[in-house]
């Protein structure tokens, strides 16, 4: 079944699609003389079809992060191309690139940080609302910052409190609620869930399958996990080295598992390519 | 044999502005005994840290801990005065924290660091503390002959080194108990496992007794001899591994470890992930019974009003649920 997705997903075009991207940062002495450059991505080409779920694992450091900060220019990449719908995202102007941005949005691991604490909920949803001019005034505003809440499965009364009154759970369901406001087409999920209850994982991790099967959006999940890569992706790509060494189907990288018990736990079944390596499993 | 940590009856209440009151632990019952890796398992919130935290009286002076027994190595902890409490921290019982970044000093070679920790608990020469944190570094595989990970500040080692200085420097006071609070959450599977292979070593060469705290099933399987799960401030249910792994009792066990369990490969479209509905109790207004009631698939009548009582199923595997007449 998971093939059929994919040959029909091929048939369309991808709806982000990244080309040779290169990234590299320069670091520098106390007084600013360049010491040396650090490669962060190195000629890195991928993919992603609208309700496509794709996996990007790998250890820390391995650039996973920086790519997904390039694909909404948070970081300017040395060469390459990131194409959105068609067009060069690293070549649109200020108003394009603001426009863009309202439909790929990016979720980072730590809520508490993301989320501005002084903030009440109801105004953290309601800001890219107002940033983006979205509604034309304030009461279908307060209707849409209700619907955001029930969405992601808050009660509205939370809609007075502050982040650090949720919990960690709590808080990164209002930012998913947040990125969703501006309905997004593709969704970028940085270590979303790694903090949280393996539970609450499962719970945000549902929401967020529901939220693609309803609205076609297309996921570029980054995790280190390989349980919930496999749980969720179509394809998965293992990166390492700020190169993407390994891109697979799921049913390819990992093998069933047998019940939990002392030393089982979900182990790559790969060939023992390069890519393998650097991904070491938790079995014993 | 008379265990090394004796818990009995753990009540942690904390204190806060306009009268709140948050019951973080209320009655919990723990053993380890020497040479053991004991698991606490549970969701954030459960109380697991705050066991950790009042076995070695670290809790701020907004809580008040009262306990039936609180004893270790045969000693009354919370009887003892500060300078005696503070010989146990540290050469009785050390504890490694969540965060490594965040434990060590970001301007002190790595090394240094240890030797210091050497120095204030052994009173030893300088030159001596330097050789034995070489000694620690090594038995943390982080030796070399260039002195490359003694020399390092702690930006320039990853995640798991970090973790794994902060190991050595727990270890330093050779103690009796090793308190580990969530020590490989904040690392990649890699660095997990390189913390986890160091555990599995001292447990297996040095017969180290551990505490080894984590939300996540899959840390324990393989290492711990026995879990306690930690449920609402209470051990909701106690066994070996095998027990509780193969024949989880209580509803909330079942929950976490099927939260845990994957059959590998993409879910059907339309399945849903494990969870456990519903969110932990908030530690200010606990349920009137059971804590698990609200979210137990299982609940029966009478659930919600009384608090089921610990009732010992298998040898050593105890249960706080009705379902097994608690």
């Amino acid at each position: 079944m998971a093939a059929d997705c994919k040959s029909e997903a091929m048939a369309t075009p991808p709806i982000l699609e990244v080309r040779g991207l290169t990234l590299s940062y320069a670091t520098r002495r106390l007084f600013g003389a360049p010491r040396a450059t650090v490669v962060a991505l190195q000629d890195i080409s991928l993919e992603l079809y609208e309700g496509q779920t794709l996996a990007l694992v790998g250890p820390s450091g391995s650039g996973k992060s920086s790519l997904a900060r390039c694909l909404v220019r948070l970081e300017q990449p040395r060469s390459g191309q990131i194409f959105y719908q068609g067009r060069n995202v690293l070549e649109m102007n200020r108003k394009t690139l603001k426009s863009t941005r309202r439909e790929i949005q990016l979720i980072f691991q730590d809520s508490a940080s993301a989320l501005n604490s002084l903030l009440t909920i109801e105004q953290i949803l309601a800001e890219p609302l107002v940033i983006h001019k979205v509604c034309p005034n304030s009461s279908e505003m307060a209707v849409r910052v209700r619907q955001l809440m029930d969405q992601v499965g808050l009660p509205q009364k939370w809609l007075s409190r502050r982040p650090l009154e949720l919990s960690g759970g709590q808080r990164q369901r209002a930012a998913i609620a947040r990125s969703l406001a501006l309905r997004p087409k593709v969704l970028l999920l940085d270590e979303a869930l790694s903090s949280l209850d393996l539970s609450t994982q499962g719970q945000i991790g549902n929401l967020l399958l529901d939220l693609r099967a309803r609205h076609s959006m297309a996921y570029l999940w980054i995790t280190h996990d390989l349980r919930f890569a496999s749980l969720v992706a179509d394809q998965v790509a293992v990166m390492d080295g700020g190169r993407i060494v390994r891109r697979v189907s799921h049913s390819e990288l990992f093998t069933p598992t047998q019940q939990l018990g002392p030393g089982t736990l979900l182990s790559p079944s790969g060939s023992g390519e390069t890519g393998d390596v650097s991904l070491v499993s938790l079995d014993k | 044999m008379q265990p090394l940590l004796k818990l009995l009856g753990l009540q942690v209440h904390f204190a806060e502005a306009h009268g709140k009151r948050i019951h973080a632990v209320n009655g919990a019952f723990l053993e380890v005994r020497s040479g053991e890796v004991v698991g606490v398992l549970g969701e954030s919130g459960s109380g697991k840290s705050t066991i950790a935290r009042a076995l070695l009286r670290l809790l701020s002076n907004r809580a008040s801990v009262r306990a039936e027994t609180m004893e270790f190595d045969g000693r009354r902890l919370l009887e003892l005065d500060e300078p005696e409490m503070e010989s146990i921290r540290g050469a009785g019982i050390s504890m490694i924290p969540q965060d490594p970044g965040q434990a060590l000093n970001p301007v002190i070679k790595v090394g240094d660091q240890i030797a210091e920790v050497v120095r204030a608990h052994r009173g030893w020469s300088p030159k001596r503390c330097r050789q034995e944190a070489e000694v620690l570094l090594q038995r943390v595989h982080l030796a070399s002959s260039s002195r490359r990970f003694y020399d390092a500040y702690p930006h320039q080692l990853s995640g798991g080194q970090q973790q794994r200085v902060v190991i050595a420097q727990a270890l330093s006071c050779q103690p009796a108990l090793v308190v580990a609070d969530e020590p490989t959450a904040s690392l990649d599977s890699t660095s997990q496992q390189e913390v986890l292979d160091v555990f599995c070593e001292l447990k297996r060469e040095k017969q180290m007794s551990v505490l080894l705290i984590t939300h996540d099933p899959r840390i324990l399987a393989g290492l711990a001899d026995r879990v306690a799960v930690v449920y609402g401030g209470r051990i909701v249910e106690t066994g070996s591994l095998d027990q509780v792994y193969g024949q989880p009792r209580h509803p909330y066990t079942r929950g976490l470890l099927a939260c845990a369990e994957s059959e590998g490969g993409k879910l059907p479209a339309g399945a849903r992930l494990p969870t456990i509905e519903g969110s932990s109790p908030d530690a200010e207004f606990l349920p009137a019974g059971c804590s698990f009631a609200p979210r137990c698939t299982s609940r029966l009548e009478g659930c919600d009003t009384r608090r089921p009582s610990a009732v010992e199923l298998e040898h050593e595997q105890r249960v706080e649920c009705f379902l097994y007449g608690g």
